[in-house]
């Protein structure tokens, strides 16, 4: 052994203190239920995470294809003239729900004159036709 | 620390057995048993009683897990040894990124040995022995810290006892270059 290696050997500290192994132990098993309970925790948290995915991908129990529940709007009926298979429609055949969709859209915007004179317009107009 | 003693051997296994069985207070007689053991060895490479005591109850906790599965295949000693070195590796690790990122609050520059007349201090070598290759730092604490012959390193390690005996030399040697040590 060389000289550096016993001055090594000799840096080793001697532990002045006698060590209390009751204080330990009770230290020591405190950290040990800290942990089991960290464990509990973390397993019970894994668990709810899992029940909770599982019930969001069953959408909490809710039916699936129960066209029942839902309500349909076929817009399609809207849009004259536009697509193959209304080509052939007359948009004067829609013409109601076509001003009542514009008056609603002017109210929605805030035009409340512009309704107004809309509708009287519409009414003129009804008039005139009569 | 003491080297490996073989006659403990068979009272620690009985104990473990024990332990494995249900009994909680074989667990605590090996700890009272090695505690001596564990704190001096960690008092030695941090050179803080706190820190010692700290260190010495992770290994005890991760006996109280681990033990469960303990396969009476080596000495205890040498089980414990494996998780004090492991556990001391992880503190040296971390105290080196502190003080390169200047964590340490209060620095301890440790206490020159003026019997010795040593140019370094006790922190100083430990720090110098954290910035070592693995094997290198693994086989430092054991000869430094717990004075254990290199057969019992070897068999702690794994590695063979020239192997140990010559991560040993090279460590020396870096230990040497760093501290500057004539």
């Amino acid at each position: 052994m060389t000289d550096f290696e016993q001055k090594l050997i000799n840096a080793r500290l001697e532990d002045p203190r006698e060590t209390n192994a009751d204080e330990f132990l009770t230290r020591l098993h405190n950290r040990i239920s800290e942990s089991e309970e960290n464990k509990r925790t973390v397993t019970a948290s894994i668990m709810m995470l899992i029940v909770v995915s599982i019930l969001t991908m069953t959408q909490f129990g809710a039916p699936i294809n129960e066209p029942d529940y839902f309500y349909y709007t076929d817009e399609t009926d809207m849009i004259f003239e536009t697509d193959f298979w209304t080509v052939n429609n007359d948009s004067l055949d829609a013409y109601e729900s076509y001003t009542d969709d514009l008056a609603y859209f002017l109210l929605q915007e805030g035009n409340f004159w512009e309704t107004v004179d809309l509708l009287n317009e519409l009414e003129l107009e009804e008039e005139i036709t009569l | 620390m003491r080297p490996i003693v073989r006659n403990d051997m068979q009272n620690d296994h009985d104990l473990i057995h024990q332990y494995q069985n249900g009994n909680r207070a074989a667990y605590d007689e090996i700890v009272r048993r090695h505690i001596s053991n564990t704190i001096g060895f960690f008092y030695t490479i941090t050179g803080d009683r706190m820190a010692a005591e700290d260190l010495a109850q992770d290994v005890f906790l991760k006996l109280f897990s681990h033990l469960k599965r303990f396969r009476f295949e080596s000495a205890f000693t040498t089980y414990l040894y494996r998780i004090n070195v492991n556990t001391a590796n992880t503190w040296l690790k971390r105290s080196k990124w502190k003080a390169l990122l200047h964590l340490d609050q209060a620095p301890d520059q440790g206490e020159r040995d003026t019997e010795l007349e040593q140019e370094w201090t006790r922190k100083e070598l430990w720090d110098a022995v954290a910035k070592l290759p693995n094997k290198q730092r693994t086989v430092v604490m054991m000869r430094i810290a717990q004075e254990l012959p290199y057969k019992d390193i070897a068999e702690i390690t794994g590695m063979s006892e020239g192997t140990a005996k010559v991560n040993f030399h090279h460590a020396v040697t870096t230990l040497k270059k760093w501290l500057r040590d004539d």
